[in-house]
């Protein structure tokens, strides 16, 4: 029996936002349909009763936009083919304006047990500068109607560093999600990617980036806010009341074995990664002709994974052990890279904690610094 | 073949002139061009460094055969660069000539380099034959452009032969002259060996390829030959003349020019300018050789990995056999590591040499910005030359300081007058002489430091008059100078690589200039790095660059982690191209930073 977490990839927005680089198309009820069929069909080309499944994390793109038919089949179809863990951990995105009562009353029979809204900001302004499609007003009522509908596990997706945000607005923002009955918050700064229309406007200086200053403010005051709430920051961008950890996302960090389905879904079995065609046209084509809709994969050696068990592992407020990494790979992170640590260690980027190795709260804000030294 | 059916020579010009479009003509006419070659222009210019920058950076000798009324002749070639930076390379092709063809422009007139050239064959005794080239272009002004000839260099009317180099005119009436005006070779084929080594390179299978003169004798495969400087005696592998790669032959033979290829891999035994004799029955006195030129610029080029080292020595001991311009001796820098002080003729030659290095050698390298040497007087009685501004003696020890300066001749048309004047004056300039070439064209005669000579002077001087300036310079000497040594400090401490010699009217704007662009390229890095920069101890500028507070890929879940494993690669390879200055990681651009004056 091999334990894993199941990951499915809808790639649908019903439009872009300004700052995203995910891999989102447009779509019709046609599209949606023949996605369906098409990540039906590689479920059951993939997915075995030798699986134990202990999370499910329906992401996205938004999740939330798939016509309950399909959603239904989707899950039906995960349920006949494997095994679930008895306490599973079952996750969907959602995102503001594409969700209503009855489709979480839906969520919820279906088995669905952990929702994870993108709110990202409670201001108009900001979420206007964002390009999301939705208002403050409907961010907060998809939160309100989540937990009416009886969801006790929700996560929130906060943006901070947007350029018209201020230390005031940011408080507010988090303020009024936390005031309501959450387990989880997701963190991140907001990120210029190369490709995206934020970026390019920046680098037209149609805006400027926040000042760095204030950047670290907001920071500062997160953690204090955060803590009089008892949320525990558990990796680099997130909180969790305690025991509420994503037990999904933490498979990642861990370095453990997952399935990933839909396109442009990633796959890590046996020390392999491998993922599915980014293209929706492509990836139905294939599965159309029962064919394989993997693109790409890699193999990586004891020395790599265990290279990569250290990196994810950083990331963790509880580090990462590594006796245990040893154990797993038969690679001395300890011996080959002891001049790197020692090195981190005296710049105040990382500490020791028994055999575990650990970000400082300083080496939080310079993670690169120290994953790069375990390339 | 007979010596009287031999000649040897040389083409002159200045940059742009057509030389090497004259030796395509040449090669064609005398079906010496490689089939393959046919669609190319300027085909000798093979180095790709040439091709890339269209220039011709290196002499290139190659032979050909012609007949002419029923007789058959050698032509040996050497086509040769035009720029100042590349005069040595001239003046060597032009020890194993007897004459040259000087190509003049005639949309373009007499310039600079075109005096120069003139001046060096005639100093080197070669007859010499004026031509006129791209008479096919709708601006020439050919009346205008012989009377210049005949005023200024002194040749006669009916010397001057008329050609377009691009649509063949007037090569067949020039290959003539060249068998007719040229004197054949003298020397003696049973004389005892005489060759002069004007050029070499390095094979990794062969050894030193030698290229050269000889004078007298013959040399054969099998024959054991003396190099004189170093008496070192070698067996001849192989002789042969150049065309499109080597072409052996039974013999080189008194007046011929050729390569000689013996096996020789210690370089310092095939030395440029040195004289080859016959083992068994050597000359007695090598021949005179070259003059010794002595570098114009030094700067300080280091092996970016520090293992790289003797790799790098190696390759600079390589390239200066193809390059005996370059100079070079081992310098430590407390910033930088142990790496080299090399010599150069111009900041021309010296992006050259970088670039062959770091192509041709695979060295990558960090190059500290360029200088001239400076004579420093002491208190107590000592001169010293110096080549390196960290090697300065302490202010309160120095009585004066001199620096080097050159005679710059400027020709331009002379409604720029104004503008160059000007612009000589800003360079601290003194003007010496001014002469008219004709109504039209000017020739200006300045004294300037070399220091503001080789930087940007020669841009600003195009930019000036349009394009039409051109610009020859020789050394005349130290002249005492203000000037201080700028130092700049990265966290408070002096890194020497960055120190550089300016005039005290100059060094508050300078060390101003330069902390600003260092704070731009050293990125940040955990702590705070203060840059100052200072003047015999007194601060003068100063800047901040603040820590680094936030580097952290904020998302990585399921398929995130081989991407962003790409990202921190890529950092990474950007951190391996920082060299370490105490605690500070400094990135190569900025010992250049330093160069930009504006
Ligand atoms: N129209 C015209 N262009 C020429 C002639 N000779 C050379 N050129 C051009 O002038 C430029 C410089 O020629 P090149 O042979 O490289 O000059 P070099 O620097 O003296 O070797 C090239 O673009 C040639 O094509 C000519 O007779 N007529
Ligand atoms: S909803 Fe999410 S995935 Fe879709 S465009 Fe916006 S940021 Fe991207
Ligand atoms: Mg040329």
């Amino acid at each position: 029996m091999i334990r894993i977490a199941l990951y499915i990839h809808v790639p649908f927005c019903i439009k872009k936002c300004l700052y995203c680089d995910f891999y989102s198309i447009r779509f019709d009820v046609s599209l949606l349909n023949q996605y369906t069929l098409a990540l039906i069909k590689e479920l059951e080309l993939r997915l075995n009763r030798d699986y134990l499944v202990k999370s499910i994390y329906l992401g996205g793109g938004t999740p939330s936009i798939l016509p309950l038919e399909n959603l239904e089949r989707i899950v039906d179809t995960i349920y006949m083919l494997t095994r679930l863990e008895e306490n599973l951990e079952f996750t969907i995105e959602i995102n503001p304006g594409t969700i209503n009562k009855e489709k979480l009353k839906i969520y919820k029979d279906l088995g669905i047990n952990r929702i994870s809204i993108g709110i990202q900001s409670l201001i108009d302004d900001e979420l206007q500068l964002l390009g999301r499609i939705h208002s403050s007003k409907e961010a907060l009522e998809a939160l309100d109607i989540s937990i009416e509908s009886g969801f006790d596990n929700i996560n929130v997706d906060l943006i901070y560093g947007i350029p018209t945000q201020t230390l005031k607005s940011w408080k507010y923002t988090l303020e009024s999600v936390l005031k309501r009955n959450l387990t989880h918050i997701s963190i991140y700064s907001l990120m210029y990617e190369p490709g995206t229309p934020l970026y390019k406007s920046f680098i037209r200086r149609e805006m400027d980036q926040m000042p760095e200053d204030l950047e670290l403010e907001i920071f500062d005051v997160t953690q204090e806010v955060l803590d009089r709430h008892r949320f525990f920051w558990y990796e680099i961008s997130n909180y969790a009341k305690d025991g509420y950890e994503c037990r999904h996302n933490l498979t990642y960090w861990k370095g453990e074995e997952y399935l990933g389905f839909g396109p442009s879904a990633y796959s890590f079995m046996r020390n392999t990664r491998w993922s599915n065609t980014p293209n929706v046209k492509a990836y139905i084509e294939l599965l159309n002709r029962s064919k394989n809709p993997k693109i790409w994969e890699e193999k990586l050696s004891p020395f790599e994974k265990a290279k990569e068990l250290v990196i994810l592992g950083l990331r963790l407020k509880e580090g990462v052990s590594l006796s245990e990494v040893h154990i797993k790979t038969g690679i001395n992170i300890e011996e080959i890279f002891a001049e790197n640590i020692k090195k981190l260690i005296s710049q105040g980027l990382m500490c020791r904690k028994g055999d575990k190795i650990a970000l400082t709260t300083k080496g939080r804000l310079l993670g690169n610094l120290v994953f790069g030294e375990f390339l | 073949m007979k010596l009287s059916n031999i000649r040897n020579f040389s083409i002159i010009a200045h940059i742009d002139h057509g030389k090497s479009t004259l030796a395509d003509r040449f090669l064609e006419k005398t079906n010496s061009m490689p089939k393959k070659k046919i669609a190319e222009e300027q085909v000798l210019d093979q180095m790709d460094l040439e091709r890339e920058r269209g220039i011709t950076i290196k002499s290139h000798p190659i032979r050909m055969y012609y007949v002419l009324d029923d007789e058959e002749y050698e032509l040996h070639l050497i086509d040769t660069p035009g720029h100042v930076d590349f005069s040595y390379e001239v003046s060597r092709s032009l020890a194993a000539c007897e004459g040259a063809i000087l190509v003049v422009d005639a949309t373009q007139g007499i310039e600079a380099q075109t005096l120069a050239n003139y001046s060096l064959a005639l100093e080197n005794g070669l007859t010499l034959i004026p031509v006129i080239n791209k008479i096919d272009l709708p601006g020439a002004e050919i009346e205008r452009v012989k009377k210049q000839l005949i005023d200024s260099l002194g040749f006669l009317e009916e010397e001057i032969i008329l050609v377009s180099a691009k649509e063949g005119i007037g090569i067949d009436e020039l290959l003539r002259a060249v068998t007719e005006r040229i004197p054949p070779p003298k020397g003696d084929l049973t004389k005892n060996l005489e060759a002069l080594i004007f050029d070499a390179y390095f094979d990794s299978y062969r050894g030193v390829v030698v290229y050269t003169r000889v004078f007298n004798g013959t040399v054969k495969k099998g024959m054991n030959i003396k190099m004189m400087s170093t008496g070192a005696v070698y067996e001849v592998d192989e002789v042969g003349y150049f065309s499109f790669g080597l072409h052996p032959t039974e013999s080189l033979v008194a007046g011929e020019v050729g390569y000689i290829i013996a096996n020789i891999k210690n370089v310092k035994d095939a030395q440029i300018g040195d004289t080859i004799t016959d083992a068994n029955s050597p000359i007695e006195k090598p021949l005179p050789g070259f003059k010794r030129i002595k570098p114009m610029v030094y700067c300080g080029l280091f092996p970016q990995e520090s293992n790289q080292y003797e790799d790098l020595r190696e390759s600079l001991e390589k390239l200066q056999l193809n390059d005996p311009a370059l100079v070079f001796e081992p310098e430590n820098s407390e910033a930088l590591g142990p790496g080299f002080r090399c010599g150069f003729l111009g900041t021309l030659h010296m992006e050259i040499v970088e670039e062959r290095l770091e192509r041709e050698y695979g060295v990558k390298l960090v190059a500290t910005a360029p200088n001239v040497v400076y004579r420093v007087s002491t208190k107590d009685g000592n001169i010293l030359e110096i080549n390196n501004p960290s090697q300065f003696p302490h202010y309160s020890l120095i009585e004066k300081i001199e620096e080097p300066y050159v005679k710059v001749s400027i020709i331009s048309p002379s409604e720029f007058i104004g503008p160059i004047m000007e612009l000589c004056l800003g360079k601290r300039g003194t003007l010496i002489e001014m002469n008219y070439i004709d109504p039209m064209k000017v020739v200006f005669i300045y004294e300037l430091p070399l220091n503001e000579v080789i930087f940007d002077f020669f841009d600003k001087l195009k930019s000036v008059t349009r394009g039409y300036a051109s610009l020859d310079y020789e050394p005349i000497g130290f002249r005492e100078s203000d000037l201080v040594r700028l130092e700049i400090l990265v966290k408070g401490e002096t890194v020497d690589a960055l120190s550089i010699i300016v005039h005290r009217d100059e060094a508050e704007r300078r060390g101003r200039e330069i902390v600003k662009k260092l704070r731009t390229l050293i990125p940040r890095q955990l702590f705070e790095i203060p840059l100052q920069a200072a003047v015999n101890g007194k601060v003068i500028a100063r800047e901040n660059i603040p820590p680094l507070k936030k580097n952290v890929l904020q998302k990585c879940y399921g398929g995130d982690v081989t991407r962003k494993k790409k990202l921190l690669e890529k950092q990474k390879e950007g951190k391996k191209r920082l060299k370490q200055i105490g605690q500070v990681e400094v990135p190569q651009e900025a010992f250049l930073a330093i160069l930009k004056s504006d």
